[in-house]
């Protein structure tokens, strides 16, 4: 962004935008060719046999794309990442909104909802693991511990920020609280309880990882350790992507969907 | 918190104009004769509904801000340009302070053509565009410290003006805890410091109400009778265009361009009841009926 | 001053807040009676223990200078990265995408890709909270600097301001509020990312005990150490928002707490 304060008149400004266009490719394109040669180079440094060329992971990719257990793998995961999810914003949502309205309530959950979104809520993971044992059941507990904090408080300041015009508007005209919420609150708190939904399935998804890496493997966390025990490092960064790739295609659905709740 | 603590200091702003323009008199109004200090001759500017300011007439969705805009300002004069919104007002003042580019036709000053920003013309905007974090005076002298001058005296000079414009004792004040007209104080001393010779107030006081608005234009013409600066101001208001200048521009909008030049029939140092006057009045009901004429009055937004 | 309010009221509000909680834990532990619900008091006990054992000491010290380290790292390329972006079209246009990709997905799932490169190692931790902390710094220094009022960049323009001056005394200035906020978003990725990445290299630091621990079903000690990791948290981020207070004075004029 340039604070320069004129422009040269010239006729090169269609010239221009063609130029942007194709720098707006090629760019992002150039930095991850250096990548890779860099990886690559770095690799040959190293012989390890946890390592492996940029070259050999993609190879790997495509194969792990046929592959059904690399399917049922994701799978297993997502089962447990949609039932925390699914309990977080059916817990949270309601949380957030009486937290919101009422005063009093708010008052004495405020410090803990500062504390939960500041620390980390990984340290408590263990402490599920030793009170639920190594269970399905503990993951989905350790993602709705991972999701609530961001469901709840979103929704909260949904309903806190809604302008006091608007509530005085409805008492004045003799609103129940029930058509207060039905008519006022819920509408108005639409856009920031969507947002919620949003951040509380990234930490969801990041609870459910977490806990597949470290704790209780029966998802992708198994088919990692195979990949790392048996030296298959391609496979291993070819899966790697692969996550990645679900998780950036759930979280721009997710936002897609903020988006046109914001428009309407 | 009253504006009116201050003193007024005639003679302090008598000093100050002669430091500043030593070639021009002090309370002077219009100069004849000679070449006009700013010369915008044919001037046009378009936008792209995108933001974008790079020309391309031959774009039908451009907007044309400006249409073959030509007028003169000599030297001393106050002018005043009155019009709609969106009737390019701003943009030709952003042009003659060298912000923004025109497409076609030239805007001289002082003879020499318009290419940027330059020492000789200083803006008063209309939010006053203060740095946040820079107390009064080191608000006021920004654009000496932009020019390398020495601390010691820039500072000097800040706390001079401070006191000219009514700030004394909120020199270490930060913007954000002042008002909206001593927020526009500071943005005319900080004008004011680096030494115009024109001074572009694009709508300075509209953004204030109604009771501090009058107060500041009277505060203005103390300041600019004692410096005698050629100005040009934008405005909304058409009392306010009258009673400070000494010609008004009418313009209409979309396509901008000045549909009349008036000289304002009355003589200096203004007074309020001049507001009164016969002349005032007709004057007033003429600009408004040029301003509500069918052409005009579409343009706006 | 705003200076003095702030401490004032913001840590007496906590400290009560923490006292009000340890008393509520204490009772319902008691009823509950379960093994892995330990009282408050042996919590406090066994944090007590721990803090005198010397090789507990070292390791936590030890997590807490890995965080710091990492931190500083995704403070400072973080930084670049994103002032750049603010600045450079030809910037943005190379790196936006990747830093909304890392924005994106969960960043703990690149630990196992850190795991490989730098083996069971403190480097690994680093880099992982490299990676937590980093994106988000890039992106708000990136919004920071294209958000600045145009109104006084004008008014810089109009005085004659060069690409430098403008830059230097402008810019930067008007933007540091919210590169501050990215930084305060950083320092609590940078704890999670330390937990996260200790928790599942499991070799130094804190993570090591945490297996320990698991293994023996010592849930008080668990427990412990989660109270520590909170209280690193919590001093980390009022650290960081001290420091803004104090940097963007001018921001917060007429604000009450």
């Amino acid at each position: 962004m340039s604070y320069s304060i004129g422009q040269s008149r010239s006729g090169g400004v269609r010239v221009g935008r063609v130029g942007h266009a194709v720098l707006r490719v090629v760019l992002p394109a150039a930095v991850l060719v250096v990548v890779c040669l860099a990886w690559n180079w770095y690799v040959g440094t190293k012989h390890s046999f946890y390592l492996a060329t940029a070259g050999a992971i993609f190879r790997a990719f495509i194969r792990e794309l046929g592959d059904g257990a690399v399917w049922r793998a994701l799978w297993t995961s997502d089962v447990s990442l949609l039932a925390g999810f699914a309990i977080a914003v059916a817990v949270g949502v309601p949380l957030g909104l009486v937290i919101g309205r009422v005063k009093r309530v708010d008052r004495l959950f405020a410090p803990y909802l500062q504390i939960a979104l500041v620390t980390p809520v990984a340290v408590l993971m263990p402490i599920v693991l030793v009170a639920l044992g190594l269970s399905r059941t503990a993951q989905i507990v350790v993602v709705v511990l991972f999701a609530l904090p961001f469901v709840v408080v979103p929704t909260r300041g949904g309903v806190v920020t809604i302008p006091r015009d608007w509530l005085d508007m409805a008492s004045s005209y003799g609103a129940k609280e029930l058509q207060v919420w039905r008519l006022v609150l819920l509408p108005g708190a639409t856009q920031a309880i969507v947002n919620g939904l949003r951040l509380g399935f990234a930490h969801a998804l990041t609870g459910e990882i977490t806990v597949e890496l470290s704790l209780i493997a029966i998802g992708i966390g198994q088919l990692i350790i195979r990949y790392q025990s048996h030296y298959q490092a391609a496979a291993l960064f070819a899966f790697v992507m692969l996550i990645s790739i679900q998780s950036i295609i759930a979280m721009g659905l997710l936002s897609l969907i903020e988006r046109k709740v914001r428009r309407a | 918190m009253s504006s009116f603590a201050w003193q007024p200091n005639e003679i302090k702003a008598r000093e100050l104009s002669t430091t500043m323009n030593p070639t021009i008199e002090a309370g002077a109004s219009a100069k004849a004769g000679s070449d006009p200090h700013i010369d915008v001759g044919q001037v046009s500017k378009s936008f792209r509904p995108t933001g974008g300011g790079r020309g391309g007439q031959d774009d039908s969705r451009a907007v044309v801000a400006l249409e073959d805009t030509s007028f003169q300002v000599r030297r001393g004069e106050f002018v005043s340009v009155v019009g709609p919104s969106g009737c390019g007002k701003t943009t030709l003042l952003r042009m003659i302070a060298g912000l923004s580019p025109v497409d076609t036709g030239q805007i001289n000053v002082g003879g020499k053509r318009v290419a940027g920003p330059g020492p000789d013309r200083a803006v008063v905007f209309q939010h006053a565009a203060l740095l946040p974090w820079a107390s009064v005076v080191d608000n006021i002298s920004f654009g000496l410290r932009l020019r390398k001058t020495p601390k010691a005296q820039r500072t000097a000079r800040a706390r001079d003006l401070a006191a000219l414009v009514g700030l004394a004792g909120f020199e270490n004040h930060l913007p954000g805890q002042l008002s909206g007209g001593m927020q526009q104080r500071v943005g005319l001393a900080r004008a004011l410091a680096v030494d115009p010779q024109i001074l572009l107030l694009d709508e300075p006081f509209g953004a204030l109400d109604e009771i501090t608005r009058r107060q500041m234009q009277d505060e203005l013409l103390r300041i600019w009778s004692g410096t005698g600066l050629t100005s040009l101001l934008i405005t909304h208001s058409v009392d306010e265009a009258i009673f400070l200048s000494d010609r008004i521009l009418v313009m209409s909008g979309r396509p901008g361009r000045v549909i009349e030049e008036i000289a304002v029939p009355m003589g200096r140092p203004r007074e309020r009841e001049m507001e009164r006057t016969p002349e005032f009045v007709d004057l007033r009901e003429h600009v408004w009926r040029l301003l509500s004429s069918p052409t005009v009055a579409d343009a706006h937004d | 001053m705003a200076l003095g309010e702030f401490v004032r009221t913001d840590v007496l509000a906590t400290v009560i807040g923490l006292l009000v909680a340890a008393l509520v834990w204490q009772v319902v532990a008691i009823v509950a009676d379960a093994t892995w619900l330990p009282t408050f008091a042996t919590i406090v006990r066994r944090v007590g223990d721990l803090l005198g054992r010397t090789d507990f000491r070292s390791q936590l010290l030890h997590s807490i200078a890995s965080m710091l380290i990492g931190y500083a790292l995704a403070v400072a390329v973080g930084l670049a990265v994103g002032m750049a972006m603010g600045m450079s079209r030809l910037a943005r246009y190379a790196f936006s995408i990747y830093v909304d990709i890392l924005l994106f997905i969960p960043p703990v799932v690149v630990t196992p890709i850190f795991f490989s490169i730098f083996g069971l190692s403190n480097s690994s931790v680093l880099a992982v909270i490299f990676i937590f902390a980093a994106p988000v710094i890039a992106s708000t220094s990136k919004v920071a600097l294209m958000t600045v009022d145009r109104d006084i960049i004008d008014a810089a323009s109009s005085f004659g301001a060069t690409r430098w001056q403008m830059t230097r005394l402008v810019v930067f200035r008007a933007a540091l509020p919210m590169i501050f906020t990215g930084l305060h978003l950083g320092i609590g990725r940078a704890v999670k990312g330390m937990i996260i990445g200790q928790l599942i290299i499991a070799v130094v630091g804190i993570g090591a005990f945490e297996a320990r621990f698991e293994q023996a079903f010592d849930s008080a000690g668990l427990w412990s150490i989660a109270v520590l990791v909170v209280l690193v948290a919590v001093v980390f981020s009022w650290c960081v928002h001290f420091a803004d207070r104090v940097v963007n004075a001018w921001a917060y004029v007429g604000q009450r707490q």
